[in-house]
């Protein structure tokens, strides 16, 4: 028996590379529109939010199911900035706590 | 709570801080309402309170000083308090002091303070509640041509607890306006809130957590808001009896009571009365704890002499 009957009904290295490659690229095919439609779920969430006039910025805490929001790092501080934050940042979850004191 | 259910947080910069929220429970859509509405309620601060918008209801009053001025329910609920405050800490708290902070320098927002050359004028105390004429009828306030009014750290504890009042249909919430703070109900964990109180060496660190279930807590203490005048090291807490910076060996006191504006009273009345008997007589009766970290880094704790006991655990003792 050759070679070509023996391997009949099976690709051969040449089709078995080409096979290979073509579920490559449907697999990235689908890893883009999956990534694509993220992006337009984001986006979409983020036009939601932007109508508040917030943006997303999710935080995991132990086990429970987490949304944040925070406003844009960009914001113009408010006209009677008064403050001494540094970071301008919330400062949750640190060291056990749930939420802290600010020294004021 | 089970551990399916969700915890929404929100933080935005308002009144010259950051205000931090936390609410357990609930459908992201309802969170994001009560988010619009503690912003919504900011601005309303801002525009009733602050005291570096020339336009804001305060500034105005203060301008017709002299005359009698109509004023809003926030305004006038906030003057009553502060003036209530002031009778019952014998006037350590005292919301005249406004023409103190500003010869000291403290007359633009903390951000643009620079270090002035001139040693600043003779103090003079704060002329207190003989400045201030109210009338609960007509909603009128009347302040004596001399006097100025702040409501800065009053307004912001007075902003937590409304907006507390206003979400309390959730199960459990936490709000932080600048630190002036006030939680309800189920914390994330199920339990009491585990309140981080900041060191003020070190403001990445804890001195303490607080284990409290429903209240407020209010810290007060120079450790962001001191500048040089002069030859002079200054900060914003004034004591009223003498019309400059307190001196009292403390760098913060934390206190909890049932309400986050009822802390900050009682938290600014302990700073610049500092550890005397006669100040605690005072205070311990508004209160249901207190931790005090002192210059030297020692902690202090106080028990006062309301019911709810909150539980400190982790006390960093220097």
């Amino acid at each position: 028996m050759s070679d070509n009957q023996e391997n009949q009904g099976e690709p051969s290295p040449n089709e078995s590379t080409r096979d290979g490659k073509k579920l490559e690229r449907a697999a990235k095919r689908q890893e883009r529109e999956t990534r694509a439609k993220r992006i337009i779920l984001i986006g979409s969430l983020a036009s939601f939010l932007g109508f508040f006039g917030l943006s997303v910025a999710a935080q995991p805490f132990s086990g429970a199911q987490v949304t944040g929001t925070q406003a844009p790092a960009s914001a113009a501080p408010s006209h009677d900035d008064d403050d001494d934050d540094e970071d301008h940042g919330p400062a949750l979850f640190t060291n056990g706590a749930q939420i802290r004191t600010r020294t004021s | 709570m089970t551990a399916r259910e969700s915890i929404h947080r929100h933080a935005f910069r308002t009144m010259g801080t950051t205000v931090e929220m936390v609410l357990v429970g609930g459908e992201l859509t309802d969170a994001l309402g009560a988010f619009a509405l503690a912003e919504t309620l900011a601005n309303q601060w801002e525009r009733t309170f602050s005291r570096f918008r020339p336009d804001s209801e305060l500034s105005r009053m203060n301008a017709a000083a002299g005359h009698p001025v109509v004023t809003s329910v926030e305004l006038f609920s906030c003057v009553s308090a502060a003036a209530n405050a002031s009778r019952q800490t014998a006037g350590l708290f005292d919301p005249t002091i406004l023409p103190a902070l500003l010869a000291i320098g403290y007359d633009r927002t903390f951000a643009d303070i620079a270090g002035a050359p001139a040693d600043p004028p003779a103090p003079a105390p704060a002329p207190g509640l003989t400045g201030i004429q109210l009338d609960p009828a007509t909603r009128t306030i009347t302040v004596q041509p001399d006097v100025r009014i702040d409501l800065g750290g009053i307004a912001k504890g007075m902003y937590a607890d409304v907006l507390a009042a206003r979400l309390s249909g959730w199960p459990g919430g936490a709000i932080s306006a600048g630190g002036d703070l006030r939680v309800w109900g189920i914390s994330p964990s199920g339990n009491a809130w585990q309140v981080g109180v900041e060191d003020p060496s070190r403001p990445d660190r804890d001195v303490a957590v607080l284990g409290l279930s429903d209240g407020g807590v209010a810290t007060s203490g120079i450790s962001r808001r001191s500048w040089r005048r002069g030859r002079q090291s200054v900060h914003h807490l004034i004591d009223p009896r003498t019309g400059t910076p307190a001196r009292t060996g403390i760098q913060t006191v934390t206190v909890t009571s049932p309400t986050a504006m009822q802390a900050e009273v009682a938290a600014t009345a302990l700073y610049v009365g500092g550890e005397a008997g006669t100040t605690l007589a005072r205070i311990l009766p508004l209160i249901s704890n207190a931790i005090i970290v002192r210059e030297t880094g020692e902690i202090r704790e106080i028990t006062g002499n309301l019911e709810e006991r909150p539980h400190a655990s982790n006390v960093n003792v220097a």
